[in-house]
């Protein structure tokens, strides 16, 4: 489970970003993990908005990268590219729900 | 006391981690979007030393508000750091062409967040007290330009050339003309581009030329012969000469003597180009000669002269109108014609 969760969250990097204040990361990740950008995300999709959705991508990159959350980062950044130059999307937007579900999962048990 | 530093994302968790990054060194206020940005600086009048800006919101975005900040008088020399997930797209460069003073990217890194805002904030300060020594500076020029020409306009009232009232009538004059002028766009660019306080500053010494003139043609009374009034008619290039030789010893003066030249040399130009002593024409007699020879003649016609008595208030305007088209620019005169009235409350006021 510890290497595991690495792969999602980089909590060393992570801290140094609130000077090593362990409690606010962990704050901070909870704030996340529950602030429905996911859901948000989703609500984009159905609608049919490719521009919101990939607002809402650029919105989890950019919070993801602040929390190091590794893997979240990647995909939405990789999802928030492929919303903008019109590529197809439905695996990176499944991915990305994978990986975030996960990353809230270890959040949950820290 | 401490900056004060406003941070502006919709995200919350990013605005605690600046929060966390700022707290150490500045005082930090936060605004989830654009309208909240809008009501924290200009209703509740809060001014931040520096502003923190994220571009995607929903709502307006950080370019909206960045145009917002930097069209305001009160507000644009804050400096506006964006805030950008980097590798995304162009806009760190479209922010710098925007007007922001920086930018800084997630995930943020605490030291070049901190360096990067220091050194904005630093920059601003340096820029303000630049500014402040300029303008210190534009002040002490002006002034030692106006007593350079209070001393000029003294010796014109000691010799008697004219009387000190048809000097304060001629500035005020050009001040009226000046005023009504700004009332139409097409001017308003030209008089504003010009530096049209000191027309009227300069327009005090139209006639200072004539220092160079012998007494006995200058306080003639009656009608010049044509040899004496070839010589009256050089009291425009001695203007000229005195200004330029005044340019030289006051360089720094340079600009507003500019006025004073023209209005010397050209202010008895005509418009159909049959003045003196250059016979320009039209619009190539300076802006600030075309009004002068308006206001001058004027002036010269509702007051007395040694070689004329006073003429009515609406033959003086009578002559100014059909002179139009040929002794003056057509449009100044209709211009002219809008302020009659308040011309001849200030002669009332101050006749001779």
């Amino acid at each position: 489970m510890e290497n595991d969760t690495n792969v999602y969250i980089n909590a060393e990097d992570g801290v140094k970003r609130v000077g090593g204040n362990m409690a606010l990361y962990k704050k901070l990740l909870t704030r996340f993990a529950e602030g429905n950008y996911l859901e948000s995300l989703t609500t984009e999709l159905e609608n049919g908005s490719l521009e919101g959705a990939a607002n809402m991508a650029h919105t989890i990159k950019g919070v993801s990268a602040n929390l190091s959350l590794t893997k979240v980062n990647e995909i939405s950044a990789a999802l928030e590219s492929a919303l903008k130059n019109g590529k197809p999307h439905d695996e990176l937007y499944a991915q990305l729900k994978t990986a975030a579900a996960a990353t809230i999962e270890r959040i949950n048990s820290l | 006391m401490r900056d004060l530093v406003l941070i502006v994302d919709d995200v919350e968790i990013n605005r605690m981690i600046l929060r966390e990054i700022l707290i150490d060194q500045y005082d930090v206020i936060e605004a989830q979007d654009g309208a909240e940005t809008l009501d924290i600086l200009f209703k509740q009048n809060v001014r931040p030393t520096a502003i923190l800006l994220d571009i995607i919101m929903p709502g307006m975005d950080g370019f909206e508000v960045l145009r917002a900040v930097k069209n305001h008088s009160e507000t644009h020399k804050i400096p506006v750091l964006f805030i950008t997930a980097a590798d995304s797209d162009t806009n760190e460069s479209r922010g710098l062409k925007a007007g922001a003073a920086d930018y800084v990217s997630k995930p943020f890194n605490p030291d070049v967040v901190m360096t990067r805002l220091d050194s904005c904030i630093s920059l601003m300060r340096y820029q303000t007290e630049l500014e402040g020594l300029v303008e210190k500076k534009t002040a002490e020029v002006t002034k030692t330009y106006e007593q350079t020409l209070e001393v000029l306009a003294t010796i014109i009232e000691y010799r008697s050339l004219e009387s000190g009232e048809h000097i304060r009538r001629t500035t005020m004059l050009t001040q009226i003309m000046v005023n009504e002028m700004l009332k139409y766009p097409h001017y308003r660019e030209i008089l504003l581009a010009q530096n049209y306080e000191s027309i009227v500053k300069a327009s005090a010494l139209h006639d200072i030329g004539k220092i160079g003139i012998p007494d006995n043609i200058l306080l003639k009374p009656g009608k010049l012969t044509d040899e004496e009034f070839d010589i009256m008619r050089t009291h425009t290039s001695i203007g000229r000469d005195i200004i330029d030789s005044i340019l030289k010893t006051l360089p720094d003066n340079a600009m507003y003597l500019k006025y004073c030249r023209e209005i010397c040399y050209y202010h008895h130009e005509r418009w159909d180009g049959k003045g003196y002593p250059t016979k320009l024409k039209g619009e190539d007699i300076p802006i600030s000669a075309r009004i002068l020879s308006i206001v001058d003649v004027y002036d010269a016609l509702v007051n007395q002269r040694c070689y004329k008595p006073p003429f009515s208030y609406d033959e003086a305007v009578n002559i100014i109108v059909e002179g139009s088209g040929t002794q003056f620019d057509p449009n100044l005169v209709e211009v002219f014609l809008k302020t009659t009235e308040t011309f001849r409350q200030l002669q009332e006021s101050l006749q001779d």
